[in-house]
């Protein structure tokens, strides 16, 4: 497995505005990165373990096909916490992901076995984290120099180890993450139920059809733009130069507008769930 | 020290105090806050670029609503500008 097949190609990419400057993943939280948000699912439940222990869950406020607001509200707010929140956050959120992940475990019927604290499935959903908010900041931003792309990569460590995974489970430099890369993706494979799970979620078969409509066209062009040659094949969607290039150019023309926003546009919503997040813990409100 | 650590909660008699300060404390601790968010406002930092955003944004519907004042009303082109100053002139002269 080449990093040519795990990873998303772009060749035409927004030039780099401040190449000495400092970075960390909390300037990836704009809001357009949450448009490589269904494309991260897939990632995420590529490995049969994930995937298994996602569709076969017991928790029903925590399903996205049942409640797909909510689960949108604590995915983000997970993001949120993780990468701009404090430790006390970090620490309130695992307490309460911690107790609908311990429902979550295989039975004799499953598929394949999974526990929801197997660290190092939690390392891969990290993981996967970590490559979507790269792929996305670098396409609002312009590609990193190789001291940015290490600061990037060790900021974004929180993605895993706000829940179980530890420090030392993460490869210790960006170009280790990338062997581990490759090598975890030999582990994707999506089975047919899966498939179909996924397949309503990019249908958005859980939200009013009225609404879903219009927005299926668009969802299904940038899941399919922010997955790489391995996902895409093993969800047997299709691909091509000319949609490359389109998605390209969409995205030199997003990160130009997003040049002119200002923070509170761009991040405004994570802080407002950082908030929320806040609020839900001073008020003993459930969190997840 | 304690506070600037940010362990206030750790220490008991502090607690105490916290929990149910005076009214003249409250009021301090309040402005105390208050200047705090006030010098964060002031220290925000904006490139040139999020500037002329954030301008484009505001003057967006400011100069739309102008538009349409100037189609209900004698139209001149300054009217979609200064459409605020001749609504105060239009109400006075009513």
């Amino acid at each position: 497995m080449t990093l040519a097949d795990s990873r998303i190609a772009i060749r035409r990419c927004t030039a780099r505005w401040d190449p000495d400057a400092q970075v960390t993943a909390a300037e990836a939280m704009d809001f357009w990165a949450f448009a490589a948000g269904a494309a991260n699912v897939v990632m995420q439940l590529s490995w049969p373990q994930v995937g298994y222990g996602v569709v076969e869950s017991t928790v029903d406020s925590g399903n996205l096909l049942k409640h797909p607001w909510k689960r949108a509200r604590t995915t983000f707010q997970y993001l949120a916490v993780a990468v701009l929140g404090r430790a006390e956050d970090r620490h309130e959120f695992r307490d309460a992901v911690n107790g609908s992940h311990r429902h979550v475990k295989s039975t004799a019927d499953s598929p394949v076995r999974y526990n929801a604290f197997d660290k190092e499935l939690q390392m891969w959903v990290a993981a996967c984290l970590f490559v979507g908010l790269e792929d996305t900041y670098q396409l609002l931003r312009g590609e990193m120099t190789p001291e940015q792309s290490e600061q990037f990569y060790r900021s974004a460590w929180t993605l895993g180890t706000t829940l179980q995974v530890t420090e030392d489970q993460w490869p210790p430099t960006r170009a280790d993450f990338d062997d581990y890369w490759a090598q975890a993706c030999q582990r994707v494979e999506i089975g047919e139920e899966v498939r179909r799970y996924l397949g309503d979620l990019l249908d958005l078969r859980m939200v009013n059809p009225v609404l879903a409509l219009p927005f299926r066209p668009l969802l299904r062009f940038l899941t399919v733009g922010f997955l790489a040659p391995v996902f895409r094949d093993a969800m047997g969607v299709r691909w091509n130069g000319f949609r490359q290039r389109q998605f390209e150019r969409l995205f030199l023309l997003v990160a130009f507008v997003n040049r002119f926003l200002p923070v509170f546009i761009r991040q405004g919503s994570s802080y407002i769930l950082l908030a929320d997040v806040r609020r839900r813990v001073r008020t003993h409100r459930a969190l997840v | 020290m304690l506070h600037h650590l940010g362990v206030r909660g750790q220490c008991p008699v502090d607690a105490q105090v916290s929990a149910n300060p005076p009214l003249a404390a409250r009021i301090a601790i309040n402005i105390i806050r208050m200047l705090s968010g006030l010098r964060s406002v002031l220290r925000f930092e904006m490139t040139i670029a999020e500037w002329i955003g954030t301008a484009v944004m505001l003057a967006a519907p400011y100069l739309v609503i102008g538009f349409f004042w100037s189609l209900t009303h004698n139209w001149h082109l300054g009217s979609i500008v200064l459409w605020p100053v001749l609504l105060v002139s239009a109400v006075c002269a009513a």
